[in-house]
């Protein structure tokens, strides 16, 4: 059986799936890359885009705009290349609605894949590369993540309600007829009822000296 | 048998938006004679998702709860699928890399702490199924839920990646086809539902940023539950019982057709066959209507 891949193609292509960089056309020396930048490719480029992944992915069936790990596994893999210097692949991969920040780590992508490249590994190494190059965007999906450090900071544990209204900001008010409903059986608890994990001070301490991303 | 103890993280969701989570999972422990040590001093895993801002941080973090169950000399039981998945995570990492563990040490050091690796990690279901065992479980019902068709839901961070997941537990799960629910669920008396999600995503972790898709995971899931004829789902993850239990107007928008059913947690299901209250299980806590009590 073979199956029709046009979409797995099509985003694919998508994401910039090769090397761009300036080529000498009459190079008087080999090209090389060390063997510790090669490790960063974290064995993406292995990728047979057998599409097992893609089609194993609930995302690529719900939202046809969704690149799908394969594709993200491509980003990654020519983004982590220490040769390229494409301008907009990994914007393109942090783009609301097709981009990384709508996978629900779900981990199919990883069970099925054949080479163990584990895509989900990419798609988190996707975001991390876009707070380290200052492209992640001020949107809901990046404050989400943002917002665990901050919540962490203060209280060790999470403050959701807390962490809900940074990632939402005004757009909270969307959640009101299902918190109160929580609300009502006891399943919001305000933000001066939270029981802060103890030893507190060690977990500020860390979360200063232990930090390495910014926003 | 030796009683069973093990430090206990509870993971923020039974503190807050699960508090029926926490009630139960006591309530089960009691009735087995388990004893739980709670970690007061934890903070949160990070949830999949400090690990897209912050690696190194989230590291720091889980070896230090970590390294709190190990100071205890206990193994550490989770209840929640996403602190098991983080937490298995960084102990996978940290043992399998002699040069990450001295860095994440160096940290902790600050704190007067030190993460071994001397510690294991498992699910609260992992630990009643390997170290309890369910025949014991069966001989101990004593409210049996004959009359019920039960549909498990796993949760993906129970399951996946199985090559993690299976070195936290000796009742090996297959991801494509687990069954350890369904053992317990057969175990408390109930009849276990066969159905296509069971082991598929809920949607939760993009509820936020890409709420159509996390709406439709969890009307599927509901819907393939109520296609099978269960009466109820039950699952060992409080981040899926939150989306199964509370979004369900949003779910049935989204799939065009009402679904709803009463979600268990999985404490909250051997609670009831042991004859624990649904008081003392926090049935009073659920948004979708828990009717056959």
């Amino acid at each position: 059986m073979i199956i029709d891949k046009a979409d797995f193609w099509e985003k694919h292509a998508a994401v910039t799936p090769y090397l761009v960089a300036d080529i000498d056309e009459n190079p008087e020396s080999e090209n090389l890359v060390s063997p510790e930048d090669a490790d960063k490719l974290d064995e993406a480029d292995l990728c047979i885009q057998c599409g097992a992944c893609h089609y194993a992915c609930p995302v690529v069936e719900i939202n046809e705009d969704f690149f799908g790990p394969a594709a993200f596994a491509a980003a990654y893999r020519f983004g982590a290349d220490v040769r390229d210097s494409a301008d907009s692949r990994l914007a393109d991969v942090n783009e609301e609605k097709q981009g990384v920040w709508d996978c629900v780590k779900c981990f199919e992508c990883a069970e099925a894949c054949p080479k163990d490249i584990n895509p989900i590994a990419k798609i988190t190494k996707l975001h991390q590369m876009a707070f380290q190059e200052g492209i992640a965007k001020n949107n809901v999906a990046v404050r989400h993540a943002v917002g665990f450090k901050k919540s962490i900071a203060k209280n060790g544990v999470l403050d959701e309600g807390g962490l809900v209204l940074y990632s939402e900001g005004p757009s909270i008010v969307k959640h009101i007829p299902v918190a109160l409903r929580m609300f009502s059986k006891g399943k919001i608890v305000p933000p001066w009822g939270i029981t802060k994990s103890d030893n507190l001070d060690e977990i500020k301490k860390l979360v200063k000296s232990s930090s390495t991303a910014k926003f | 048998m030796k009683k069973l103890k093990y430090a206990l993280f509870t993971g923020c969701t039974a503190k807050q938006s699960t508090p029926e989570q926490m009630m139960s999972t006591m309530a089960v422990a009691d009735k087995l004679g388990i004893e739980l040590v709670e970690l007061t001093e934890a903070s949160c895993c990070g949830a999949s998702h400090l690990q897209d801002y912050d690696e190194f941080l989230s590291l720091v973090l889980n070896a230090r709860n970590i390294a709190y169950a190990e100071q205890k000399g206990l193994t550490m039981v989770t209840i929640c699928n996403t602190c098991q998945l983080n937490t298995a995570m960084t102990k996978h990492k940290l043992d399998n890399d002699e040069a990450l563990k001295a860095k994440v040490n160096e940290k902790l050091a600050e704190v007067g702490l030190e993460y071994k690796g001397t510690s294991a990690i498992t699910h609260f279901l992992y630990a009643i199924i390997d170290d309890f065992g369910l025949d014991k479980i069966k001989e101990m019902v004593v409210t049996p839920l004959s009359q019920f068709n039960i549909a498990p839901f796993y949760g993906c961070h129970n399951i996946r990646p199985s090559e993690l997941q299976n070195e936290t537990h000796n009742s090996k799960e297959n991801p494509y086809n687990p069954t350890s629910l369904d053992d317990l669920i057969i175990a408390c008396g109930g009849k276990n539902v066969d159905y296509e999600e069971k082991n598929k995503c809920c949607g939760f972790h993009v509820e936020l940023q890409a709420p159509h898709t996390a709406a439709v995971l969890t009307g599927n899931a509901i819907a393939g539950a109520m296609d099978g004829d269960a009466d109820m789902m039950v699952t060992p993850c409080p981040l899926c019982h939150l989306k199964l239990d509370t979004q369900t107007a949003h779910a049935s928008e989204a799939i065009g057709r009402d679904v709803e059913l009463p979600v268990l947690h999985m404490q909250q299901m051997v609670g009831l066959a042991l004859g624990c209250s649904p008081a003392e299980l926090g049935l009073n806590h659920h948004l979708a209507k828990v009717d056959f009590v």
